[in-house]
């Protein structure tokens, strides 16, 4: 058990490889109860809402979730999160662990009258199913439909008779769903789905996440870092007329952003790690902001920054491990390519 | 929480067994479970004259990157070959098949300060509390 955000969670049950191969070939099940969850409702939550993040709030249809950034003024990444709507009036948001606070202390201070914000990480919890079993697994416990819920959909519904919000959303890159529970439901919910999935903990999640090439805001994503350097465009609509850092995007989007995110792959038998040098043409061009040993393609791999334009996928580069350098090779993402 | 009772301690959480004059090393069963899934081991040439304390293998996992310190200065005879096809070992069997290196320690005898298991099991727990 590791200390993390306030929380004592799992590193792993054994071995994080094995918990990363079970998550690729069967299922995992973790435990993500830690994550933020801010309640929001109002007649004005939407407007409220679509004004403090980049993705569409009013014009997600109720039963879906999607995945937003929270900016500062600059522009930068305050947050990444994800957003489920129950009604027009009432939504979730699961945020970054260690952001809980600051999130909600920063919807506070800008919400208008008669929306109201609960922190509501501790009355409930949230496990998360992932790999190509997970459908199957999961169908056994309920009588909903769950194999033809549609990417980012969820439902409300009963699962091994416990009240729950299901959706079809994960951090892995496998087809899987995350539930939402009651915290007394936590419990029985794990134990009836860990008889059947393999528990996994903090490390595969990340290796996960990373052969995925998601980013992992703290390290991929900070106050420095814009979703348009980070590639995250899609979750940026510029056809909403306003929100938090919508006038220093859309000068960047015109002028270029400065950086972009990449991929690299480790030809030699070492592992990246955040912080490392990325050399191009004998100079720096950037860092690695996360790196790590891929169990699945078993050889190193890593995401980082460099100067938009410098290297393109298939370039080599050297990357300083250890203070050693290597060579690599600049790699599409995802790494593990979803089915 | 294995801490065998045929070797010593030391507090980078090293062990040390000797036998017919050879030292044999690695890393505790606490400090494979720290350092998560070793992926990758850089050992080094033997014929190396090691200091006592002295680094003789980085074990690179899917969390870290861990060191493994000579617990007695000497030469270092042998690597297991093994780890590199299979570094897994040092997770599965820190005190057996995962052995790291082999030592011909060094005369007069010099060590870094060795912990008998009793006294690295309260080394542990100390450690745990912090």
């Amino acid at each position: 058990m590791v200390a993390f955000a306030g929380w004592s969670l799992p590193l792993h049950y054994g071995s994080a490889v094995e918990e990363v191969r079970a998550v690729r070939t069967a299922a995992g099940l973790f435990d993500v109860s830690h994550l933020g969850q801010l309640t929001i409702t109002g007649s004005r939550a939407g407007e409220f809402l679509d004004g403090l993040l980049t993705n569409h709030v009013r014009l997600l249809p109720v039963g879906r979730a999607n995945y937003h950034l929270l900016l500062n003024e600059a522009g930068g990444t305050l947050d990444d999160l994800v957003l489920l709507k129950l009604s027009p009036d009432a939504y979730e948001l699961i945020v970054n662990a260690v952001n809980t606070e600051a999130d909600r202390l920063r919807l506070e201070a800008a919400k208008p009258a008669g929306v109201v914000i609960r922190d509501r990480t501790s009355e409930t919890c949230r496990l998360a199913l992932q790999g190509p079993r997970a459908a199957a697994l999961l169908t056994r416990l309920t009588r909903t439909d769950l194999a033809h819920l549609g990417q980012w959909h969820f439902v409300s519904t009963l699962l091994a008779d416990r009240p729950a919000f299901i959706s079809r959303t994960g951090y892995t890159g496998e087809d899987g769903f995350e539930i939402l529970a009651r915290a007394a439901d936590g419990l029985p919910l794990w134990e009836a789905l860990a008889a059947q999935a393999k528990p996994a903990g903090l490390a595969a999640r990340d290796l996960l996440r990373l052969e995925a090439g998601l980013c992992l805001w703290g390290q991929d994503l900070t106050p420095d870092i814009t979703p348009l350097e980070a590639r995250l465009d899609f979750a940026v609509r510029f056809d909403k007329h306003s929100f938090i850092g919508r006038e220093a995007l859309r000068r960047q989007r015109d002028q270029g952003p400065p950086r972009e995110r990449i991929g690299l792959e480790v030809a030699e038998p070492t592992v990246p790690r955040a912080g490392g040098a990325i050399q191009a043409g004998g100079e720096q061009i950037g860092v690695i902001t996360s790196g790590n040993h891929s169990p699945t393609l078993e050889r190193g791999i890593a995401m980082g920054y460099v100067w938009r334009g410098r290297v393109g996928v298939g370039d080599e580069v050297a990357i300083d491990i250890r203070g050693q350098s290597r060579n690599a090779r600049v790699a599409a993402l995802p790494f593990v390519k979803p089915r | 929480m294995q801490i065998p009772e045929d070797v010593q301690y030391a507090r980078t959480h090293d062990w040390l067994r000797v036998e017919n004059g050879i030292a044999t090393v690695g890393i505790s069963d606490y400090a494979q479970e720290h350092l998560t899934d070793v992926v990758f081991v850089e050992l080094h040439e033997p014929g190396e004259r090691l200091a006592a304390g002295a680094e003789c293998a980085a074990l690179e996992s899917v969390k870290a990157v861990g060191y493994l310190y000579a617990p007695v200065a000497g030469v270092l005879q042998a690597v297991n070959e093994k780890l590199r096809e299979d570094p897994g070992l040092i997770n599965r069997d820190p005190y057996g098949e995962g052995w790291i290196v082999k030592l011909a320690p060094s005369e007069p005898r010099q060590t870094v300060e060795l912990l008998t298991p009793a006294e690295y099991r309260e080394f542990l727990a100390r450690e745990e509390a912090k």
